[in-house]
């Protein structure tokens, strides 16, 4: 339309719209003296006002959410405990995030316990999101490694799309670290599992982008695992996209007990600027636990976003909280992996665990001793030599003597 | 029950705004959530007296997803308007997917009063409205604007003078011109 008419149209339609109908149309009469269609114009938009309180009575999220309940296909992935998806058989609901809703369940034909996340039916609607959803699936199927929660199957049935999933028993790492502060060995220790699990990521490919100890499970024998690679994305599949993805991925968020999205305070630098991450926000978040675990306490500290947000961009940890028995190549590689800048940051994740099971692992008294004794070999060696030059020569000597 | 922590919402609207394709893909898990949770009230009809007390829970809502709070003065005008461009694609998007999903993806749109069988009339409205308001963007940003903070945003009359800064009456002005024409645009659409 054209600016001009427009702003006359508003004109008149603000002086109007709450006239009485006498009053209305006397002001019509004069104010569209000779411009009939504007006076048409503005009586259709005067009877649409019901129509137009009611499409915006609510807000857009409310008119999205009842056409959702009102599709009645809409499935929300919610069952009561001991119903069956196939073989198996949901026990507990154990959480529930935007991309579906998560069980500890039974499968009753290896008879064993597995997680089980059913995906809502809204997400699984749209065929672009399923072939993403079961192309990442794919992908993490292959990451077969024993501290990263696994993968054991996608299934379908007529209502439902769900995966099922390594069911890992035991605690997260954050409760873990709040009843106790773990000992040197057992912080190294659980940091280094941490490290190989996220080597094998990265060597596949695949980031998790969002590690933290919410993330991270300890099993009853101590062993830790990664889960949540929900947040994981190729590494080189981040094109820029000017245009809105169908859908979200539908493996964002998965989630396990006492899961809450997104904890800014483990997001690294890059991340909070909105720049292109790689492994090394990993390794960051990596930097972050390892810090926790041999502190007890946050790496970055702040009672709002604002706070946290400028102690990760500005501020460095606490090191005088690290324990004074913490090896010195450990203290070093907390500093490289928290390094602002992803560029002076530490590049690759076996360096990191290279560290650790070196910390873990030191050159023994034995070996010590090895070394020791291979000098006095050599010495000893030596000696013979000279003993054997002594007595060639005396030989030679005595030879020449007695002719 | 995952909650979703405000400040997570808050440091990825800003991601996004300042570029960052990324921050959407894990934004719209947590809108969804949100609509998830509404539908699930509804469909249970956990409450029946809707009118007022949806609000409430629309609100709520809102106020996770778009928590102003430890947002600094200066920069709360930008926030909500980045929030209520971001709620507008993905509600838009949503309501694309969804509704054309089992009609073998072919944006189709539907009669306003008739309805269709597997799209609610709602799902055509909303991305109807969407092309709308780039028409009227095209000669009365503002007025456009004033929808998408309100609408999509779930921003008050006031909260949209803050960010556009006019007074409040225009606001209402706009928002009243605005609405009916989009309702004439929207039927033209879905005919």
């Amino acid at each position: 339309m054209d600016a001009t008419r427009w702003q006359r149209l508003a004109r008149i339609y603000d002086a109007v719209e709450n006239l009485g109908p006498d009053l209305r149309d006397r002001y019509l009469d004069e104010a569209c003296a000779g411009d009939p269609s504007l006076r048409t114009e503005i009586e259709i938009l005067l009877g649409n006002q019901e129509a137009a309180d009611r499409l915006f009575e609510q807000p857009a999220l409310d008119v999205a959410a009842r056409a959702v309940a009102e599709s009645g296909s809409a499935n929300l992935g919610e069952y009561p405990a001991g119903k069956s998806l196939l073989h198996y058989e949901l026990l507990e609901k154990v959480g529930a995030g935007g991309t579906g809703v998560v069980y500890r369940a039974r499968d009753t034909r290896l008879n064993r316990q597995v997680a089980i996340k059913v995906l809502p039916s809204i997400l699984v609607e749209d065929k672009q999101t399923l072939a993403r959803f079961k192309r990442e699936a794919m992908m993490m199927a292959a990451l077969d490694h024993p501290g990263i929660a696994g993968i054991y199957g996608l299934e379908q049935t007529e209502r439902d799309f769900f995966l099922a999933m390594e069911w890992v028993e035991g605690e997260l790492l954050t409760q873990f670290l709040r009843k106790r502060t773990l000992g040197l060995d057992e912080a190294l220790r659980i940091c280094c599992e941490i490290a190989e699990g996220l080597e094998t990521a990265h060597a596949h490919g695949i980031l998790h982008r969002d590690l933290k100890p919410d993330n991270i499970k300890v099993t009853p024998e101590g062993k830790a695992k990664i889960l949540d690679l929900g947040l994981a994305k190729p590494m080189r599949d981040r094109p820029a996209r000017a245009v809105l993805p169908t859908a979200p991925s539908l493996l964002d968020g998965i989630s396990q007990p006492g899961f809450v999205l997104g904890t800014p305070a483990y997001m690294s630098p890059e991340q909070i600027l909105g720049e292109e991450v790689d492994a090394g926000t990993d390794i960051w978040g990596f930097g972050c636990v390892l810090y926790e675990c041999l502190t007890g306490r946050r790496a970055f500290r702040g009672s709002d976003f604002v706070e946290v947000r400028t102690a990760i961009l500005q501020a460095d940890p606490d090191w005088n909280l690290v324990p004074e028995d913490t090896p010195e190549p450990i203290r070093v590689l907390m500093r490289r992996c928290l390094q602002k800048s992803p560029h002076r940051r530490l590049r690759q994740m076996a360096h990191a665990r290279q560290e650790l099971a070196a910390a873990l692992d030191p050159p023994g008294p034995g070996e010590r001793d090895g070394g020791r004794k291979y000098v006095n070999v050599r010495r000893a060696i030596l000696l013979a030599l000279a003993a054997a030059l002594l007595v060639l020569a005396a030989s030679v000597v005595f030879l020449l003597v007695s002719r | 029950m995952t909650r979703t922590a405000p400040e997570e919402v808050t440091l990825l609207l800003k991601a996004w705004s300042s570029g960052d394709q990324a921050a959407l893909d894990r934004l719209m898990p947590l809108v969804y959530g949100e609509l998830h949770r509404l539908a699930r009230r509804y469909m249970r009809r956990e409450r029946p007296d809707h009118s007022l007390q949806t609000t409430d829970l629309v609100h709520e809502a809102y106020l996770r997803l778009v928590d102003a709070k430890g947002i600094a003065w200066q920069e709360r005008a930008q926030f909500f308007a980045v929030s209520a461009t971001l709620m507008r694609r993905i509600l838009v998007e949503f309501a694309r997917s969804h509704g054309c999903s089992k009609r073998g993806g072919q944006a189709q749109k539907v009669k306003l009063e008739e309805g269709c069988s597997c799209m609610s009339p709602r799902d055509a409205d909303l991305v109807c409205l969407d092309e709308a308001l780039e028409t009227l963007a095209a000669f009365d940003p503002r007025k456009a604007k004033v929808v998408e903070l309100r609408f999509f945003g779930g921003l008050s009359v006031a909260e949209a003078a803050e960010v556009l800064e006019v007074s409040e009456d225009t606001v209402l002005r706009d928002w009243r011109l605005a609405k009916v024409w989009l309702i004439r645009e929207i039927r033209s659409c879905a005919t």
